[in-house]
């Protein structure tokens, strides 16, 4: 009789079971690649050993290989008493013969098998093996597997998942279903509210679906594949194509005075054109770190950003700029321009600091508040900077794919040029949204990090800046000589097609954004992670294991990085191997 | 000699950091992945160019056997044709509906009102000024039928509103929710909400006064059932607070 234990989590798994009953991990994949290997090596193995040494330098089945534990079996003669399954006699060991330079080594005794250990006392001691009770500590009763630091909180987190995306479904088909009343009252053919209505109805839908789907794989403790995903310049030239495309037919119509087109046959082709550009962030950003997270962390908090966040900013926004005009007492004609469309055709001065407080403050610290909630939900399972800064990051994408889309629809039958214009936002609230979570990251794993506390709060304070930075840039007539404030303000045509002077100013913000984005990736990729936890120690566990007996030592938090993808590394023991172990406590390298 | 600890693989030194190697993804994965993302643009980029065919066209709608009556560059000088008296005035940039915050504007189309030209039914269009050249807020307002009845509530005119972002509002008498039908509202696809372009407005009434269909940019809006008088009027216009300059216009009438 053969047992089986869990991979995950250790437990002992009845035999044929095709998933463990403690974690609900998978018994098969990787184990059942590794183990018919492992089978086939030590009957092999025992068939040599049975029939004696074929040749001379065969070598014995090592002291320091005792029986794996999957080959255990519960002896049948005396309950209660441990004692390995009656076995034909170990034949021993013969002697070896002298080598040049090598002294012969004198054969072992032929080891007594079956005989059971005594019943009083219970000691767990083979009687009389010379190797000084070797097997002894082997023998201990283990202590029932314990789960790994954040299993527990890591299953929680799965189901809230669970939960929520079912809630996020069921509201965005009831959105869609006064969606649609709405489209025959005549908005039907409004891109602006077809935009709008894929915030609230398409996301929660879509992100529900996959938040279900890796919910239920996170309960059923099923590790998450590596996330990846095509290369960066394919998206980024499908997002030229888009927007090219977009230019063309924007041209075709106005020159033969064609219609523009219906927003249900528009608005397929205005969502890639606000998506595909941060989608192409996402990939460059990905495969420059080395795709070091897993596809339910990443596209989770992608729709994180495109769901809760921006819901959770809307309302804390609308919140702050409310006791912003309630402050300055705002006249109800400034206050609309404040919370609604920004008017800054005459402001007053009192308007004009009211708009600043809620484009430069407010938008800005709420919403680089709220974008890094999905990494810091999960920031203990993060393994290195590179990982929070990319799941902060995806956030960030997913908010900016929400707004883009948004923005896109209120330029109605222009909608291309203003998706020109926001062809690098997802830069803006991506790389804002990952140095949030970096900032997380060193505040919670940050342990042993050279100035971890001066990295946290710098990136936190770099997304509030930037943002804040970037919003202002809206007042610029404000604040350049009026001749340069005119000039931005002019129009130029690319054929017929209008684009503001002004859009050089954010073209070049985005270009220094995408340099901070190389810069930290260039730092992070090479960043140290945090080291693997270990379960609490129970009991008299051993101290030392075997090189093959390691997976029994520890148990990482969920399948090591490296077998994501790929066929299972197998030691000698026919166990896959775990993630390196640092022989002391690495740092939790920064970009060092 | 049994080592008394051993790690798997043996620990590495702590060198200084290095790149490592791109971890592999799926090439299965990408590959799906990617092929669905270039499927999804090209359908969606042919989706887009036959989507002006999926809603009527103003210049499929007018009859061959219909006539040109009146053809006006409304930012030349084109005294007589529009009433000048109710917030209207001809300025070098158009037809500018300018009413002052009390009042709304409204410049008739004389002829439709004083002659027998609209009997038979008739397509109007008219261009505007891009809102960038409007001081105020720019909204046009065409309105069709007994023009005369504006604001009066009496449900003899329809108007079409429609501002500078696309809002619009297709509505009779003065409008309002409590004496007016209001026959649809929202926004247009078709609508240019850049302020450097120019929009194009049209109104068709068939020839036994029976339908309205309103078409902005060559597409078609909405078509309302209604019953105008023998003679239904003509009339440009903007709401009180806001402008609307209407730079050209167009008359075809039926015989």
């Amino acid at each position: 009789m053969t047992k089986e234990f869990c991979r995950h989590c250790g437990a002992e798994a009845p035999e044929g079971a095709q998933n463990c009953a403690v974690c609900g991990a998978r018994l098969d994949a990787a184990a059942s690649d590794a183990l018919p290997q492992e089978t086939a090596q030590r009957q092999a193995q025992r068939a040599a050993v049975a029939s004696g040494p074929s040749s001379p330098i065969a070598p014995p089945p090592s002291p320091a290989a005792p029986p794996s534990p999957a080959q255990y079996a519960p002896y049948p003669a005396a309950p209660g008493v441990w004692a390995p399954p009656a076995q034909p006699a170990y034949p021993g060991y013969p002697a070896q013969p002298t080598q040049a330079g090598q002294q012969g080594q004198p054969g072992y005794q032929p080891y007594p098998y079956g005989a059971g250990y005594p019943q009083p006392g219970q000691v767990y001691a083979y009687p009389g093996y010379p190797m000084g009770g070797y097997y002894a500590p082997q023998y201990v009763m283990q202590p029932a597997p314990r789960r790994a630091p954040g299993e527990v909180y890591a299953l929680v987190v799965a189901w809230i998942v669970t939960v929520a995306s079912a809630l996020a479904i069921l509201g965005g088909l009831l959105v869609t279903a006064l969606a649609t009343l709405g489209a025959f009252s005549g908005q039907g053919d409004d891109l602006s509210y077809l935009g709008g209505i894929i915030g609230f109805s398409l996301a929660p839908i879509v992100g529900g679906g996959f938040g279900l789907w890796y919910g239920i794989l996170g309960i059923r403790r099923r590790p998450s594949p590596r996330f990846g995903l095509p290369a960066a310049w394919l998206i980024l030239g499908l997002a030229v194509l888009a927007i090219g495309g977009g230019v063309a037919l924007w041209q075709y119509n106005f020159s033969q005075m064609r219609s523009p087109g219906t927003a249900f046959g528009i608005l397929p082709l205005a969502m890639l054109t606000g998506t595909l550009p941060a989608l192409a962030i996402l990939a460059f950003t990905t495969q420059r770190l080395g795709n070091p997270s897993t596809r339910r962390h990443v596209w989770m908090s992608l729709f994180y950003g495109m769901t809760l966040a921006p819901l959770l900013a809307v309302i804390l926004e609308l919140i702050l700029s409310l006791i912003i005009v309630a402050a300055l007492r705002l006249s109800a004609q400034d206050a609309q321009s404040v919370l609604g469309q920004p008017n800054t055709s005459n402001p007053s001065p009192k308007l004009l600091v009211a708009m600043l407080l809620v484009l430069s403050v407010v938008a800005p610290l709420v919403e680089e508040g709220v974008k890094p909630l999905a990494a810091l939900l999960v920031i203990r399972r993060l393994r290195t900077p590179a990982e929070a800064f990319l799941v902060g990051l995806a956030a960030g994408v997913g908010f900016d794919m929400l707004e883009t889309i948004g923005y896109i629809g209120q330029g109605q039958a222009d909608w291309v040029s203003v998706s020109m214009e926001r062809i690098g936002a997802g830069l803006l609230h991506g790389v804002g949204a990952g140095m949030g979570a970096l900032a997380w990251y060193y505040l919670i794993n940050g342990s042993g990090v050279h100035l971890r506390w001066l990295r946290a709060i710098g990136c936190g304070l770099y997304a509030i800046l930037q943002h804040g930075v970037f919003n202002a840039l809206g007042f610029y007539d404000l604040a350049l000589p009026s001749n340069i404030g005119a000039w931005l303000n002019q129009p130029f045509f690319l054929g017929g097609l209008p684009l503001q002077n002004a859009d050089v100013i954010y073209l070049v913000a985005y270009g220094l954004i995408l340099g901070v984005l190389i810069f930290m990736t260039s730092r992070l990729w090479g960043a140290k992670g945090m080291p693997e936890r270990k379960p609490p120690v129970v009991g008299p566990t051993p101290q030392a294991w075997p090189a093959w007996y390691a997976p029994y030592g520890y148990y990482a938090p969920y399948a090591p990085y490296g077998s994501y993808g790929q066929p299972a590394r197998v030691v000698p023991g026919g166990w896959p191997a775990p993630a390196p172990m640092p022989q002391t406590p690495q740092p939790m390298g920064g970009a060092q | 000699m049994i080592p008394t600890e051993t790690t798997n693989p043996p620990a590495t030194p702590n060198t200084a950091p290095t790149r490592p190697a791109a971890q592999t993804v799926s090439s299965r994965y990408s590959l799906i992945f990617g092929v669905a993302l270039t499927a999804v643009t090209v359908i969606a980029l042919i989706l887009a160019f036959f989507s002006s065919n999926f809603r009527p066209r103003a210049s499929d709608a007018l009859p061959a056997s219909w006539t040109q009556a009146y053809n006006a560059d409304l930012s030349g000088s084109d005294t007589g044709s529009w009433d000048e008296t109710q917030g209207c005035s001809m300025t070098g940039l158009g037809l500018d509906a300018d009413p002052g915050d009390d009042n709304d504007a409204q410049c008739a189309f004389t002829p439709s009102v004083r002659e027998d030209v609209t009997a038979n039914g008739f397509y109007f269009v008219t261009q505007l000024a891009p809102a960038a050249k409007v001081q105020e807020f720019a909204r046009s307002v065409v309105s069709v039928g007994d023009i005369s009845a504006f604001d009066s509530g009496d449900g003899a005119a329809i108007h079409f509103i429609v501002g500078q972002d696309g809002a619009y509002i297709l509505c009779d008498g003065d409008c309002s929710q409590a004496t007016s039908a209001i026959y649809l509202s929202g926004g247009l696809a078709s609508w240019h909400g850049d302020p450097h372009v120019a929009n194009t407005i049209a109104v068709k009434v068939s020839p036994d006064h029976s339908a309205l269909t309103v078409y902005v940019n060559d597409q078609e809006v909405a078509t309302v059932a209604t019953q105008f008088g023998p003679q239904p009027g003509i009339a440009l216009g903007s709401l009180a607070g806001d402008e609307a300059i209407y730079t050209h216009a167009t008359l075809y009438i039926g015989r």
